[in-house]
């Protein structure tokens, strides 16, 4: 009569199909070994059937509306750029349009003065398109930090 | 695996509805994972959004060198990992290594309102599972439920083939232990 037993171990490499013939002889003699054979395969089987964590039904919608909601803010984000772009370009040339090459000798000598000279002459139209330009470039500004921290977080 | 690759390249052509299709083949992987790693309920499915939404951004650079599945496996460990080293520490996934043996049990659902419940196997099983260190009960389901081999769950852990084993195999004698406790108790009480 054997007195080593099998192992724990051994059981578990015999059910998951590594066991030596060595096993299955004992197994075939002992008893003991038997039922705990048995008590592993009552283990495996429930834990077969186990169903830890089930994420719920609508988990793909919600990934998906992530999704287009990350591109969505990129997207946004580009075209306030964009528009910011357009918004200073058509500045410039509004002021290059009226006042051609004299505005470039001045512009850095005092701006201020310029803008206003020009904003009185225009009647406050090219102050309404610089204040437009401005706002529109702090928009950008402001969209991008939001994105980059919005990215960050997840 | 040539499935999956036209599904992959259709993803990347833009196509949303070919990555619904891989949401709908991995979520109960990544749920699986997750939900084993990370042991607060709400923060499980915030993490799983994150997981799919990495795998949606890096999809481009899966190069076919393993399964899909194993990939994917890998993104939702590691997401999880660094989720628990915030909140945690490493000592919370491992259980101090050699310890799991003084890993507690769950506590005995005494209450007579409980007595339903513990009758049920498959709930005592869930219990205890949700007691042993965080990686051994995510072995435990990958090998149980998702079939992976030793080498897969090596390779989405990085840990040596042998290290796996040999976590599984103490994650199982103590569940078969504490299972087998619970039943003779149960016996006893009819
Ligand atoms: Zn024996």
């Amino acid at each position: 009569m054997s007195i080593n037993h099998l192992s724990d171990d051994q059981i578990q490499e015999y059910l998951d199909g590594l066991s030596s013939e060595v096993t299955h002889i004992h197994l075939e003699k002992c008893a003991a070994c038997r039922e705990n054979l048995k008590a592993y395969q009552n283990l495996y089987k429930h834990l077969q059937g186990d169903t830890p964590f089930e994420l719920p039904s609508d988990f793909e919608d919600k990934v998906m509306s992530n999704i287009r909601g990350q591109s969505e803010t990129a997207n946004s984000g580009l075209l306030t750029f964009f528009l910011s772009l357009l918004g200073v370009a058509g500045a410039f040339f509004t002021i290059f349009y009226y006042y051609g090459l004299n505005f470039l000798k001045a512009a850095p000598e005092n701006f201020i003065l310029i803008v206003d000279r020009v904003a009185k002459e225009l009647n406050g139209g090219l102050t309404l398109i610089v204040a437009a330009a401005l706002i529109l470039i702090l928009l950008g500004i402001v969209d991008r930090n939001i994105a980059r921290v919005r990215s960050r977080i997840s | 695996m040539i499935d999956n690759r036209a599904l992959v390249e259709t993803i990347l052509r833009g196509d949303p509805d070919a990555f619904r299709t891989l949401i709908r083949q991995h979520q109960r992987l990544v749920g699986h994972i997750v939900g084993r790693m990370v042991k607060n309920r709400e923060d499980v499915e915030d993490i799983c959004q994150e997981v799919f939404l990495k795998i949606y951004r890096s999809l481009k650079d899966f190069k076919f060198n393993s399964q899909l599945s194993t990939w994917i496996a890998a993104i939702a460990f590691n997401t999880a990992v660094t989720h628990m080293q915030k909140t945690k520490g490493a000592e919370a996934i491992f259980g101090g290594d050699d310890e799991i043996d003084s890993f507690p049990a769950a506590p005995d659902g005494s209450a007579p309102d409980a007595a339903a419940e513990r009758a049920n196997i498959s709930f005592v099983l869930r219990t205890e599972i949700d007691h042993l260190p965080p990686l051994y009960g995510t072995i435990v389901a990958l090998f149980h439920l998702h079939e992976m081999s030793y080498q897969e769950i090596g390779t989405i852990m990085k840990l040596p083939k042998g290290t796996v084993k040999s976590y599984l195999f103490r994650g199982r004698r103590l569940l078969k232990q504490r299972l087998t406790a619970q039943i003779r108790q149960e016996d006893l009480c009819l």
